[in-house]
């Protein structure tokens, strides 16, 4: 079974900018919830946003799945305010689809579902992961990691390029 | 703003100078009183928005709702405003510690090579 991931809009934006999105789409099983493809990219597009455009020409369209409910999130879910409708429906979707993990960046997001014991990857380690599977080359990923460094922690983007670093 | 933008009416006291605040906007970017202070309301949301969601208090998705923007735009606000965004250390190490005993191997297509072409 190819690894299964759900990708939330910051998942998307950060890998999109990384210049990485369509490696993670080649080499995993990627599912996007509906709102998060309405809220960056059919929003995006209407802002003229490149990146907007960019993340709809890698994204296949069987990607985007409709919204799913599934008990647990829905259990998960009561009483967060601080979440948008994009990471619900990615929360969703993941027990819904049975995923494998949560492509996200998102503080609160990865905070709730750290905390629930879920399985996340921030884009800087799905670049590392990517090498260590072998879907990229550890230079590649560092231009990568160079692209997405303007938008993520000083202290992750330094974590990350040790750890493709080191081999 | 997008022009779907829904308003409603709000009844709430102005202290004196940030009326003048909005006449000197208003004057200057040639709009009337009340769209002056939409627009002063908006920077503070912003400025705020950024804030909360740097702490990790909001998500992103929340945070373009809250503003009525895209996650796009949020994301780019935060990097004019030289706001940090994204996970912290800690949860890079957690997730990373997590992968580390059995990382996944299976994939839908062979690996690329690790050597570049050309190279001995």
């Amino acid at each position: 079974m190819p690894f299964r991931v759900v990708l939330d809009s910051d998942g998307l934006i950060k890998l999109a900018k990384a210049g990485a999105l369509e490696r993670v789409v080649e080499a995993w099983t990627c599912l996007v919830p509906r709102a998060v493809y309405v809220e960056t990219v059919e929003r995006g597009l209407e802002a003229a946003y490149p990146d907007a455009e960019a993340i709809r020409l890698v994204l296949p369209p069987a990607t985007v799945r409709r919204a799913a409910r599934h008990p647990r999130a829905a259990a998960l879910l009561q009483g967060k305010r601080g979440l948008g409708r994009g990471e619900q429906e990615a929360l969703h979707l993941f027990f819904a689809t049975r995923g494998d993990a949560i492509v996200t960046d998102d503080a609160a997001f990865v905070a709730m579902l750290a905390g629930a014991g879920l399985r996340y990857l921030v884009p800087a380690l799905v670049l590392v992961r990517l090498v260590q599977e072998q879907y990229l080359e550890p230079a590649e990923a560092l231009d990568c990691l160079e692209r997405m460094r303007p938008f993520i922690r000083a202290e992750v983007y330094r974590a990350a390029r040790d750890d493709l670093t080191a081999g | 703003m997008s022009a779907r933008m829904k308003t409603m009416p709000y009844p709430v006291r102005i202290p004196k100078h940030l009326l003048e605040l909005a006449d000197l906007r208003a004057a200057e970017e040639q709009v009337d009183r009340s769209t002056a202070l939409r627009q002063l309301l908006h920077v503070g949301a912003v400025t705020y928005v950024l804030d909360v969601l740097a702490k990790g208090r909001i998500s992103l998705s929340k945070a373009a709702e809250l503003l009525d923007a895209t996650p796009l735009a949020i994301v780019e606000k935060a990097r004019e405003h030289g706001v940090e965004l994204g996970a912290h250390l800690d949860a890079y190490r957690a997730a990373e510690a997590r992968e580390r005993p059995a990382p996944h191997r299976a994939g839908k297509r062979r690996p690329r090579p690790t050597t570049r072409p050309g190279s001995p």
